[in-house]
């Protein structure tokens, strides 16, 4: 069984997978910026009621961000504790690629954004296009605006979209943009164990000691300065 | 000095940190409040009078990034110092933002050695020394809602 964690952004999850990649159990709840006080006890119940006993663990699949600093951090320290701890492989997943994979099927290109502060979007899009998934722009930070120049046409929009940027996607790129309602929009870490299961299932993982949190720098942020003001 | 600034002079710690808990009063969460100004103008003082004006009472360490000092009261209140900081980069990567978009109020001194990391709205505080005891201090406010603290203020004063 697979262990996924998600602590990406005040919407965590966590979710236990089967050998073949099916859910057995899943947790997602606000947790606000809790997550360190919160995690191992909605680790501990998903194990209960997906009846994975820690013994049973092949590999632990955790979410890298984009999302908050701290957030990132607890799940990432988590995972590695649990993975050395119990000798087990890691593997690291893209929190926008998580976001994205539940829309493959449509074909269309998929935009998955978070909020990253100050108006600015954290965005990556994807698409599967014939049998292939791929990643087509990074994850990067920009604003609506610059996000909106990219869509050439019809995508999927999806991730936790600051409700002003959603009403300026869709007041500019009008019927070109696709937006997933309401609950099918809540990142789950179903979707992130699924990503992890794909890489682990053929023997693939990351080395547990440069596995970092993708964590993005605003684009203004300069490395020196300094002086009178 | 931009018209919207309010400049005095304090003639002591106290009257300082008097100032600055006058400010702490009329927070309520989310607000960003760069201190700048030389060695010993008072930068800590003021914080310590915020500190006061928010209904701080117990002191608590930061777990996860080392320049902050956590301290709960009616919103919590980050007191953050760059003195060691090279650059907005750093700052940047050592989880500044987790505070700026938090809950509480950043007072952040040293703020010019990582200004690029630091939202444009936001609460300038100068602070000059005039004399051993004499301090000029300037609030300089950037965007409405620091302009309507400063206003704000100016009534309190009366
Ligand atoms: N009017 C005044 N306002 C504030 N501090 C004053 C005043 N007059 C004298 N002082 C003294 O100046 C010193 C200010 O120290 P403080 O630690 O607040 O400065 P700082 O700007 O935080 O310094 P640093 O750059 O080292 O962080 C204290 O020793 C205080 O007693
Ligand atoms: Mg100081």
């Amino acid at each position: 069984m697979y262990l996924a964690i998600d602590t990406s952004t005040s919407t965590a999850g966590v979710a236990l997978l089967a050998e073949d990649g099916a859910i057995r159990s899943e947790l997602t709840w606000v947790a606000g910026r809790n997550h360190t006080v919160e995690l191992f006890g909605a680790i501990e119940q998903v194990l209960g009621q997906g009846k994975g006993p820690l013994s049973e663990l092949r590999g632990v699949v955790v979410a890298r961000g984009p999302g908050s600093f701290t957030g990132i951090r607890v799940g990432m320290s988590a995972a590695k504790g649990l993975a050395a701890g119990l000798g087990l492989p890691i593997v690291g997943v893209s929190t926008l690629e998580a976001e994205a994979i539940p829309y493959a099927w449509s074909g269309l290109p998929i935009w998955a954004v978070l909020d990253a502060g100050r108006g600015e979007l954290a965005a990556a899009l994807f698409q599967d296009a014939g049998s292939a998934w791929s990643k087509l722009e990074e994850e990067q930070i920009l604003s609506t605006e610059r996000l909106c120049q990219k869509v050439e046409q019809h995508s999927v929009f999806c991730g936790e979209m600051p409700p002003v940027a959603e009403a300026y996607i869709r007041e500019r790129l009008r019927d070109q943009a696709v937006f997933p309602a309401g609950p099918a929009r809540l990142r789950r870490a179903g979707y992130i164990g699924y990503l992890g299961w794909m890489r682990l299932s053929h023997g693939q993982s990351d080395d547990p000691v440069t596995l970092a949190p993708l964590y993005l720098r605003h684009p203004a942020v300069l490395e020196k300065e300094g002086g009178a003001l | 000095m931009p018209a919207l600034s309010l400049r005095l002079t304090t003639r002591s710690p106290e009257e300082t940190q008097e100032l600055g808990s006058r400010l702490g009063a009329l927070l309520r969460g989310g607000e960003v409040i760069l201190l700048l100004g030389d060695l010993g103008t008072g930068k800590t003082t003021f914080v310590q009078g915020l500190a006061r004006g928010l209904g701080v009472k117990e002191y608590t360490k930061s777990p996860s990034f080392v320049l902050v000092n956590e301290y709960q009261g009616r919103v919590p209140l980050y007191h953050i110092d760059f003195y060691r900081i090279e650059g907005g980069a750093e700052a940047w990567d050592l989880g500044l933002e987790d505070y700026v978009q938090g809950p509480g109020v950043c007072a952040i001194e040293w703020a010019e050695r990582g200004m690029s990391a630091l939202p444009p709205e936001r609460m300038i505080v100068r602070l000059r020394r005039i004399s051993e005891d004499q301090r000029e201090i300037t609030l300089e406010p950037h965007g409405t809602r620091y302009e309507r603290l400063v206003a704000e203020l100016r009534e309190t004063g009366r």
